[in-house]
């Protein structure tokens, strides 16, 4: 199925440190995983509202895992990246590779 | 103690966030990850901080996730509050400046009120940590002089045979102590009991037992039952302590029992307590009120019983001892434990509360006017929104919800505060304050000053909402241009007013504290404080057995120290100037002998060694002082001061009289000088008498020779340069005399008024914190009025007007405002000035000079704030208004 929608900045972001973070993809650990790589604050609502706003676009899926002591018996959600995420997320990537051809020479530092 | 806390962060915060997204499983999972992150912060913070963090995570959520996440039908209410919200912490976010300043102004106010409440009711409200401790009760004594002060053994055996009330009546003291330890024997403190008055506090040792009355008598062996503090850091924490013995002043004593933590009577400064063992079968003079007493009321007796029951008790006494009491007097006060021990401080910290709660009040005042000048600002605003069909309680529910935010904000950075400010608070006060360790956060104090805070942006958040719904579209748009915020004027001027008259009010205490302080100092005080040191010199016992002995180790020690290079005069005395003061001997003239101990004229006696009038720098006004050929086998002489010599001799010289100590067989001594006064007893506190005899004929003419002495070095230059070289002098000729409270006289001279310099600096910071907020509150009235009467300006301008005309208008009006509120401050400083008339010294709670400079700085603050409307006034384009005009 093509890409019905393009992805925002943030949504692809989010979308990247779920990959880089495999396993691990935790709702803390991607906030940290993108203020630490793409340095920029992330608000917790934002990353929240994006979280959702994929899954219901189907680009990701989460799976329900036990607690740890210290959520206080609460599960957690391991987030993973579906076929459909991975193809948009190419796209959109494609996209700006694409457009930025030719502009090597830009003076981007 | 606050009670423990399950674990997790606050229930209520989770709540919030459950109730927000009811029915959405993923807010579980939300929940769960806030809960994991807040895990990490609490073993990283302190827990409240990790609250705080939590609490706004919930927040911040809250306000983030959009509308749609939230469930519809039957939190609608929630949905548009949450609305409602959202959109007033945008609109503050957006209006920056004055959320910082709302927050920071409240942040102020409930900072410095809940850090002094929390002082204040930790030693003045909450009861002492003992079990019916409203029953436990001091008698105080007096015959004759100044002030109150213990019994003497034959009275408290009265008590215990007159008195109904009491259920047990106890007798104490207090003692200075060497005690050995392995590295060097130093002075420690020594609370004496009677065997009643331990088992009054319904306390039981932590561990081993209390003394028993057989235990309290003569002969008895030593013992002691130690502090939990002294149990912990000087033995140990040893559970085998029980039974173990240390050496005091050179005996061993053995320790019988530990008290639990947080005894502390008489203060936290001793380590233990040791049987008084009185003499019941062979009780010492009537006139030796060397006992402080403590009683425990019987079940049921109220204070005014007792008290009425004492006064009948003492008056028969009196009658019954005519010998004591006919010229002199015997006077008792009860008083409860709690009064007794937190009686002085009451004034001071009741100021220092109200000095506080004025601030809070200015805060309030200072956010109530910002938020009607917002609320005036916006009330096109919130006619469109009253017209686009928002009701009234719509409007009114999103401008306490804005309140209420600024209120939160305000809230808890203001307890931050607090916590910094007990902290400081706690390190800056006076070390005499009673009952400084039980200082904590205090949970009604934050409760009250929100609850305040709260109370008065609801209250004012509310105005704006009936002008803003009520004020009709039409003339709400059209007013725009004409000038906005008519109705709230008169109400914004008089808050102004009122915070002027505040801070003002909070100026002038802090003013005439200042003027006692500098008072204080410049009070002349029969020494000369600088360049001295003094320290203790505390030799045991079992080497100076002689009288000849002790004035022998002074002499040699004396001279040592005077030898070293840079010292210019040394003495040893028994007692030093600003030091609580004892020994007040009755004593018989020469030429009027008393009849009795009654009519016996009274004096503080000091011992000195003849060179402590040098270096203590006391001038001789008249004869001689005693020397060193002054020994003890030579006649007997003494030096007396200007208020005794007047006294007793006010028509004829007192050079060359008589008078010796009231008792049998002691020969008299001959006045051979007078010296100046000396402000002993406080440098606010009148002279009294005083006579001086020679450490060398002391045990001849002044009932001992003693042995633990004061001793003032005078130097050079800076005294903290000799320290060394004088401990090595002393230990040059006793090494095992422990030498202790080493200290300039004249930080002892600035120790003496410590509470008058912390109340003044919290009176300062105060005075000086509403000072700040009033001028922003007379800023904003001053712009606001500026940027009204723009058009009236521009008209004035165009028509010729000076620009300096118009500053001068501006100016005007800002300083009928500074005027009235220093009007007000003066007459709300007349009450004040009652209030601590008790602190002041030499000055009067109405001096003319502070109210001027009070009223001048008002002015001065008044003006500076308005000069910069002022500024804009004078700078109004006339052809810019004229055409907005058109």
């Amino acid at each position: 199925m093509p890409p019905s929608q393009s992805l925002g900045e943030f949504e692809q972001l989010v979308l990247l440190a779920i990959l880089q973070l495999g396993e691990d993809a935790y709702a803390a650990g991607i906030r940290r995983e993108i203020e630490e790589r793409a340095e920029r604050s992330v608000s917790r609502g934002a990353l929240y509202a994006t979280l959702d706003r994929l899954e219901q676009k189907a680009y990701l899926r989460w799976e329900t895992e036990a607690s740890t002591p210290a959520r206080g018996g609460i599960p957690r959600r391991r987030f993973i990246v579906t076929a459909t995420g991975i193809a948009a997320l190419r796209a959109s990537l494609e996209a700006i590779v694409r457009l930025s051809r030719g502009l090597e020479a830009l003076p981007l530092g | 103690m606050p009670r423990r806390r399950p674990d997790g962060p606050p229930a209520w915060a989770e709540k919030i966030l459950i109730a927000n997204q009811r029915l959405e499983t993923r807010t579980r999972f939300i929940r769960g990850d806030l809960r994991e992150e807040y895990e990490v912060r609490r073993v990283r913070w302190p827990r409240f901080v990790a609250d705080i963090w939590y609490i706004a995570q919930v927040l911040s959520l809250s306000l983030q996730l959009p509308p749609s996440r939230w469930n519809r039908s039957p939190w609608s209410l929630v949905d548009s509050a949450l609305q409602d919200l959202r959109f007033g912490a945008r609109s503050l976010r957006k209006n920056w400046v004055f959320t910082a300043t709302a927050v920071g102004t409240l942040a102020l106010g409930v900072g410095a009120t809940t850090a002094v409440f929390s002082v204040t009711n930790a030693i003045l409200f909450r009861p002492l940590p003992y079990p019916d401790a409203h029953r436990l009760a001091v008698i105080d004594t007096n015959t004759g002089g100044p002030g109150w002060y213990g019994s003497s053994q034959p009275e408290i055996m009265d008590f215990r045979d007159g008195l109904d009330s009491f259920e047990s009546i106890g007798a104490g003291g207090r003692t200075r102590v060497t005690l050995a330890d392995s590295t060097a024997p130093r002075r420690v403190d020594v609370a004496l009991a009677s065997s009643e008055v331990l088992p009054m506090f319904g306390v039981s040792p932590a561990m081993g037992r209390l003394f028993t009355a057989e235990e309290d008598l003569p002969g008895a062996s030593r013992m002691l039952v130690v502090s939990h503090a002294f149990w912990r850091q000087e033995l140990g924490g040893d559970p085998d302590a029980v039974g173990s013995v240390i050496t005091l002043n050179g005996s061993p004593v053995e320790i019988i029992g530990v008290m639990p933590a947080g005894f502390a009577f008489p203060d936290r400064d001793v380590i233990g307590w040791s049987p008084l063992r009185l003499d019941p079968a062979n009780p010492n003079s009537r006139a030796n009120h060397n006992y402080p007493v403590i009683g425990r009321l019987k079940p049921g007796v109220s204070y005014e019983a007792a008290a009425a029951e004492l006064a009948v008790h003492t008056a028969r006494i009196r009658e019954a001892y005519p010998e004591n009491y006919e010229v002199r007097g015997y006077r008792t006060r009860l008083q409860s434990l709690h009064e007794s021990t937190t009686g002085a401080t009451r004034r001071p910290l009741l100021l220092l509360l109200g000095g506080a709660l004025l601030v809070l009040l200015v805060a309030c005042v200072n956010v109530s006017n910002l938020l009607l000048a917002r609320g005036d600002a916006r009330e096109t605003e919130l006619a469109v929104r009253g017209a686009l069909g928002a009701g009234r309680l719509r409007v009114a529910r999103q401008l306490l919800l804005e309140s209420g935010l600024l209120a939160v904000a305000g809230g808890a950075v203001g307890v931050a505060l607090a916590f910094a400010g007990i902290r400081g608070l706690v390190a800056l006060a006076p070390p005499d304050l009673p009952r400084l360790d039980q200082v904590g956060m205090d949970t009604t104090a934050v409760l009250v000053s929100l609850g305040l805070v709260v109370g008065s942006l609801v209250l004012i958040g509310l105005v704006p909402a009936f002008h803003g719904v009520r004020s009709d579209l039409r003339s709400a748009l059209g007013a725009t241009r004409g000038g906005s915020g008519r109705r709230s004027k008169p109400l914004r001027r008089a808050l102004v007013v009122s915070q002027l008259s505040l801070a003002g009010l909070l100026a002038i205490g802090a003013g005439i504290m200042l003027r006692t302080l500098s008072n204080l100092y410049d009070t002349d005080l029969g020494f000369r404080p600088e360049r001295t040191l003094s320290l203790t010199v505390s030799p045991a016992g079992a080497g100076y057995p002689e009288d000849e002995d002790r004035a022998a180790f002074y002499r040699q020690v004396l001279a040592g120290i005077e030898a070293i290079p840079g010292v210019e005069a040394a003495g040893a005395h028994l007692q030093r100037p600003l030091d609580p003061q004892s020994q007040n001997w009755s004593l018989a003239l020469e030429d009027a002998p008393p009849a009795n101990i009654s009519e016996a004229p009274d004096s503080w006696a000091q011992i000195t060694t003849p060179g402590y009038f040098e270096a203590m720098g006391i001038p001789l006004l008249e004869g001689r002082l005693y020397t060193e050929a002054d020994r003890s086998d030579g006649p007997p002489v003494v030096v007396i001061n200007r208020t005794m010599a007047r006294a007793l001799w006010p028509d004829a010289p007192a050079l060359g009289k008589r008078f010796r100590v009231f008792a049998d067989g002691w020969p008299y001594m001959e006045v051979i000088g007078v010296v100046a006064d000396v402000r002993a007893h406080g440098i606010d506190r009148p002279t009294e008498p005083r006579f001086y005899a020679p450490h060398a004929q002391a045990g001849r003419t002044a009932y001992f020779t003693p042995l633990e002495m004061h001793v003032t070095v005078r130097a050079a230059a800076d005294p903290t340069g000799v320290v060394g070289a004088v401990r090595q002098a002393i230990a040059a000729v006793d090494p095992t005399a422990p030498v202790s409270d080493v200290r300039t006289m004249e930080d002892r001279v600035v120790a003496s008024v410590a509470d008058r310099r912390f109340i003044t600096a919290l009176l300062q910071a105060f005075g000086a914190v509403a000072l700040v907020l009033a001028a922003v509150g007379v800023y904003g009235v001053m712009s606001l009025a500026v940027s009204d009467r723009a058009r009236e300006l521009g008209l004035r301008r165009a028509l010729g007007a000076p620009g300096s005309s118009l500053v001068r208008m501006v100016l005007r009006e800002s300083l009928i405002l500074a005027v009235a509120g220093a009007a007000l401050a003066v007459v709300g400083g007349a009450a004040l000035g009652r209030l601590i008339s008790g602190l002041l010294f030499e000055v009067s709670p109405t001096d003319p000079g502070t109210l001027l400079v009070v009223g001048v700085v008002l002015a001065a603050t008044a003006s500076l704030a308005a000069a910069i409307p002022a500024g804009r006034a004078s700078r109004v384009d006339p052809m810019e208004v004229l055409r907005a005009e058109g």
